[in-house]
């Protein structure tokens, strides 16, 4: 008898997820040296670090194209597919579009894998495309020894509707929309350290599209918002920063985490990732108010599919936040507020 | 002097030896810990640094040896000695597991104590936080079966992410393995280490 043996696609990759991202400071000083682009339908491009290009095709329409792909955050592949394309859209939410079309992109060992998991990471990726209500209309897949996968997204939005890093505004309330600990709770996971109710809640969150909450950044009018991903709520909080010139101050004690992760943290289970991010931000970041370590080290936690980062005007916060709330996102909070520039451009506390 | 040997070992447990190492240390000793790759060098330095934990850094052949002296203070502001300076620091967070290991609560009479335990198990879904996890053991198990009168709660706390975890050699000495109705079974390893990683461990 053959024995049937399930897929295990964490078997091959030590880092999954947005974890597995080049660090930081290495693809700043790499992209510096890239000739600058100079055409002016080009609204958005890599300078301000956003998380898709935006290309204006007329005065009513511009495109936002992305791309994002990464090896197994979790064992099963039809839910690494669904992952892997939830975060590969949430760009274009970020960016306030809405996305349209896109394409398969995949590394795959056939040697070692059997068929079906190729198939399985694929339903995953086009059942997440369907309910976002794209159509995934090619692709490509190479070998390699490590799967990956993940989308190249295009999506549709009004030009002066574009929503960038680079609008943050002093005085905005910053609302979080998931909570945060995907990396920390799956490397704890991989160590038999989490319970598997939390990671359970990091693959529902990871999952999780962020559709609903991009409708609700629309109605607020929000100007400035991003995903947070692979350089964490930290690093990508900074980013924002920098790009619009302004400091932004980040209550960690605010924000929402996954299950047991501050346990997990306070246990020495502290991804590498996390590690880089921290050196990334650290020269630009003050850190003189946050007293807890843990919480220090989780706000640069890499996280997949995470949610978004929005800053809202102070009188739309509370009904911002209810609207969330109504939409599927219960844990939605406010988590920080942006000030004028003053010294660093990050800014972390805890009570 | 005690020693961590974090060589060979993949990113985070690095950190976590050295954490527990720290942790465990007895008042007064010193900690050595040994790494062989230059990435969780880096990290473990960077979180003794962080930790105010004075170190010193020897390169030794192969690998390295850093040398972690006692008696710093912790991070900026919070408590003193989170790693250094007590054996053991607080916990952050409420999370706490609840051990069921028999099916009665109390001793006096097991009727008695059958309504205090279906009891007890219905409150703890009421309670503002919920356990991370239950271990049910020896006459605990049974507490798992369909007539009894907590299964649907354990179930229900199972639904909201509570790790519900049933000894499986108890289930094999009562001979009720597979008829169960909330619960995943598992071994002494797990029952263990959940018990050893839990922040408070709670017997009724």
């Amino acid at each position: 008898m053959v024995m049937q043996l399930k897929t295990d696609l964490l078997q091959f990759t030590e880092s999954g997820g947005c974890s597995a991202k080049l660090s930081p400071a290495i693809l700043e000083e790499v992209l510096k040296a890239l000739p600058h682009i100079s055409d002016p339908d080009v609204l958005v491009d890599i300078s301000t670090h956003d998380d898709a290009g935006v290309y204006r095709v007329n005065d009513k329409l511009a495109l936002v194209f992305t791309t994002d792909f990464f090896p197994p955050v979790c064992s099963d592949p039809y839910e690494f597919g669904q992952i892997a394309a939830a975060n590969s859209l949430s760009d274009v939410y970020a960016m306030g579009g809405r996305p349209v079309i896109a394409l398969n992109i995949m590394m795959f060992p056939s040697a070692s894998l059997p068929i079906e998991a190729y198939a399985e990471i694929l339903r995953g990726g086009h059942d997440k495309a369907a309910e976002a209500g794209v159509s995934i209309i090619g692709g490509h897949t190479i070998e390699d020894t490590v799967p990956k996968y993940g989308l190249a997204v295009t999506g549709f939005v009004n030009p002066g509707s574009v929503i960038t890093n680079a609008a943050l505004k002093p005085g905005n309330r910053l609302i979080l929309t998931k909570p945060v600990g995907t990396g920390t709770v799956l490397a704890a996971s991989r160590l038999g350290l989490a319970s598997s109710g939390d990671l359970k809640q990091a693959l529902e969150m990871m999952k999780r599209l962020n559709n609903k909450a991009a409708a609700v950044m629309a109605s607020a009018g929000v100007k400035a918002a991003t995903d947070i991903t692979g350089f964490g709520l930290g690093g990508h909080a900074l980013k924002m920063a920098r790009a619009s010139g302004v400091s932004v101050q980040i209550n960690m004690s605010a924000v929402p985490l996954i299950g047991d992760t501050l346990l997990y943290t306070d246990s020495g289970c502290i991804p590498g990732a996390a590690f880089r991010n921290l050196a990334f931000a650290e020269p630009e970041s003050c850190f003189n108010d946050i007293s807890d370590y843990n919480l220090k080290m989780i706000a640069f936690d890499a996280q997949t599919s995470g949610g978004l980062l929005m800053a809202v005007a102070e009188e739309k916060v509370a009904v911002t936040l209810e609207e969330l709330r109504l939409q599927g996102h219960p844990e939605a909070a406010v988590i920080g507020l942006v000030n004028e520039f003053s010294g660093k451009y990050l800014y972390l506390s805890s009570v | 002097m005690k020693t961590v040997d974090v060589r060979g070992l993949q990113c985070p447990l690095p950190i976590i030896e050295t954490r527990k190492g720290l942790r465990e240390l007895p008042e007064g000793e010193s900690l050595k810990i040994l790494i062989d790759n230059s990435a969780s060098l880096g990290n473990v330095c960077k979180f003794l640094e962080d930790n105010n934990c004075s170190f010193v850094k020897m390169e030794s052949g192969s690998h390295f040896e850093l040398t972690v002296a006692r008696g710093a203070m912790a991070i900026t502001g919070s408590p003193a000695g989170e790693y250094c300076s007590t054996s053991r620091p607080p916990l952050s967070g409420g999370k706490y597991v609840v051990v069921l290991s028999t099916d009665t609560m109390g001793t006096g009479d097991d009727n008695l104590g059958r309504k205090l335990m279906a009891s007890f198990v219905n409150i703890l879904t009421e309670l503002d936080g919920i356990p991370s996890a239950v271990l049910c053991y020896n006459g605990g198990v049974r507490l798992a079966l369909p007539d009894s009168p907590v299964a649907g709660t354990l179930a229900e706390l199972e639904n909201r992410g509570v790790e519900i975890i049933l000894c499986g050699t108890c289930l094999d000495f009562y001979g009720i393995k597979g008829i169960t109705i909330a619960g995943k079974t598992g071994d002494m390893y797990r029952i263990a280490s959940v018990m050893a990683a839990a922040q408070r461990v709670i017997r009724p």
